[in-house]
């Protein structure tokens, strides 16, 4: 009588059953695997054609940002802070970085550089700032990265097909969402998907803002940056002549518009 | 009847010598690792999960060179904090030494009239402290934070987070013809064998060679030789250095780093974060700043 409290069977067919069921697993998972390993390319020189102050000009879908009662209330006090001179606009003023999304509007060029391995760089122009992407580890809950706060945040990327994803947190609270003051808190987290479009010419950064302590809701913007690879960087000095942007669209008008409010 | 005795000194002599060929193997592989290389074959000082500290802020002398770095006059020994153990808990400046044959006699002048007045109680200008540029090859004793060498076929773009500061080093591309002065100069490189090697000119004269205050003019040249040792567990820099303008001779400068384990993307270090205020020295030069925004 054959027993069966031996099966499954012993031995080399169990081996085999095994190799089989492997086979299979991996067979089943394997298009998963690679379409989860596939990675875009949006490394190069990134140069915007176009400025605004305002995140309006960039927000998706128009309208207005959806401040809450606190964040009307803060972004008043920041506008009446700036114009008095009682609040410093540290980036433009001493250069520090300018944050999230701030630093998206730049006029200026920045270079995305797919290293080190395990990671990407962006690296700007404007302030000489940058921001480190891990593209191997996942972000930290907001908790401990509010910890130590970074003017830029801290941010880990993955790939999404030809999209890049970039999830930031843990920013501290000296830096503005735009020119014009409005703010954030260091509860801000920041959703970015970068990809290439228009074959590769221009790259697009969708931004979605979430910070429930000065906004009634998730909010979004769009940058586009047009390819400029061969093109070279140039220094940066806070204080001393720059590259000039004056062909920039926008510049000149928010120069100008800063001029007249005396800063 | 089987000798269980000579059976187990047998097995110890075994494993003995199994150990000690171990032993000798590790000791041969340390010495010998090779330094860890990018799959395109080059070198990796890219830092995959780390960057590179500068192993104190003194240029070394080259063994075997017959000209030296400037180091610390014999008459006013430097005391930093790296040494304060050593020195009864004086910190005492940098004063130079300006009997360096390398310096021009206009050189050497300015270096002793600095040290007068840092003697005489002036803070003097410390472009790491006062978030300015440090040029080149001063950068190469920006030792707070970590730089990280992003390598790509056609650029090393090197980030030192104090600052932060950056210099574009343009790969296998001659220099241009004359170009301006800048901070960071004009810098094109290439690699020889185990050697990331860094050629910059263009180099304006607002900086100083090192923390001597040693200065130059725009004639500088620098050319850095950068190499991982043990393995990849820390670097050495080398500049040779030449300025018909300042120096009398060629002279070279190394310098160690050390790993820092920090990623890039867990560091960030803005210089003038809180230095806007000088608390305590209220001559020193102020740090960068602009009178109306940019943009």
């Amino acid at each position: 009588m054959k027993d069966i409290s031996s099966f499954p069977p012993r031995g080399w067919v169990r081996g085999l059953l095994a190799v089989a069921a492997v086979a299979v697993l991996s067979v089943a998972t394997a298009p998963k695997l690679a379409a989860a390993a596939a990675t875009g390319d949006v490394a190069g020189m990134w140069w915007a054609s176009s400025y605004s102050p305002s995140i309006k000009a960039y927000l998706v879908g128009g309208g207005d940002v959806p401040l809450n009662d606190a964040g009307k209330k803060k972004y008043a006090e920041n506008q009446a802070g700036l114009r008095s001179g009682m609040i410093v606009d540290r980036a433009r003023k001493y250069c520090t970085p300018d944050g999230l999304p701030r630093s998206l509007a730049t006029p200026y060029p920045f270079q995305i550089i797919d290293a080190p391995p395990g990671q990407m760089s962006w690296v700007y122009e404007q302030n000489r700032m940058i921001r480190g992407i891990s593209m191997v580890k996942q972000l930290d809950p907001l908790a401990k990265l509010q910890i130590l706060p970074f003017w830029n945040g801290h941010s880990a990327g993955h790939w999404e097909g030809d999209t890049l994803v970039i999830q930031s947190g843990g920013f501290n609270e000296s830096t503005f969402v735009d020119a014009t003051g409005l703010p954030h808190s260091d509860e801000l987290q920041t959703t970015e998907r970068v990809r290439k479009i228009n074959g590769g010419k221009q790259l697009e950064d969708v931004i979605t803002i979430h910070d429930p302590v000065y906004y009634a809701r998730d909010w979004q913007a769009r940058f586009v940056y047009d390819n400029h690879d061969g093109m070279r960087m140039m220094e940066y000095i806070c204080g001393e002549p720059h590259r000039d942007i004056s062909g920039i669209k926008g510049v000149n008008e928010a120069r100008a518009a800063n001029a007249a409010r005396g800063r | 009847m089987r000798d269980f005795r000579s059976s187990y000194i047998s097995v110890a002599s075994l494993l003995a010598g199994l150990i000690g060929a171990c032993a000798a193997a590790a000791l041969a592989l340390a010495a010998d690792t090779p330094a860890p290389r990018l799959p395109s074959g080059v070198p990796d000082f890219s830092s995959h999960d780390m960057g590179w500290a500068a192993d104190g802020i003194e240029f070394l002398p080259v063994p075997g060179e017959k000209f030296a770095p400037v180091t610390s006059d014999p008459q006013h020994p430097y005391c930093g904090n790296r040494r304060l153990a050593k020195c009864n808990f004086q910190n005492l400046p940098a004063i130079g030494d300006a009997n360096n044959p390398i310096l021009q006699p206009w050189a050497a002048a300015q270096m002793r009239k600095t040290n007068q007045e840092i003697l005489a109680g002036k803070t003097a200008f410390e472009a790491m402290g006062r978030c300015w540029p440090g040029g080149v090859p001063g950068m190469m004793l920006f030792t707070a934070e970590p730089a990280y060498f992003l390598q790509t076929s056609q650029e090393v773009t090197i980030v030192y987070s104090r600052g932060p500061n950056i210099r574009h080093v343009y790969m296998n591309v001659p220099h241009s013809r004359n170009p301006p002065p800048a901070w960071y100069g004009e810098s094109v490189g290439h690699y020889e064998g185990d050697e990331l090697v860094i050629d910059t000119i263009g180099l304006s004269d607002k900086t100083f060679v090192d923390f001597y205050h040693t200065p130059h003019t725009d004639k500088l040249h620098v050319v850095e030789r950068y190499k991982l040792l043990d393995g990849g567990k820390r670097m050495q820099g080398i500049a040779t250095i030449e300025d018909p303008g300042a120096f009398t001779a060629k002279w070279k400068a190394m310098h160690y780093y050390i790993r820092h384990d920090t990623p890039i993307a867990d560091s960030e270090s803005i210089c003038a974060e809180n230095n806007d205020a000088n608390y305590f020295h209220e001559d020193e030069v102020p740090i960068p700043q602009a009178k109306t925004p940019d943009f």
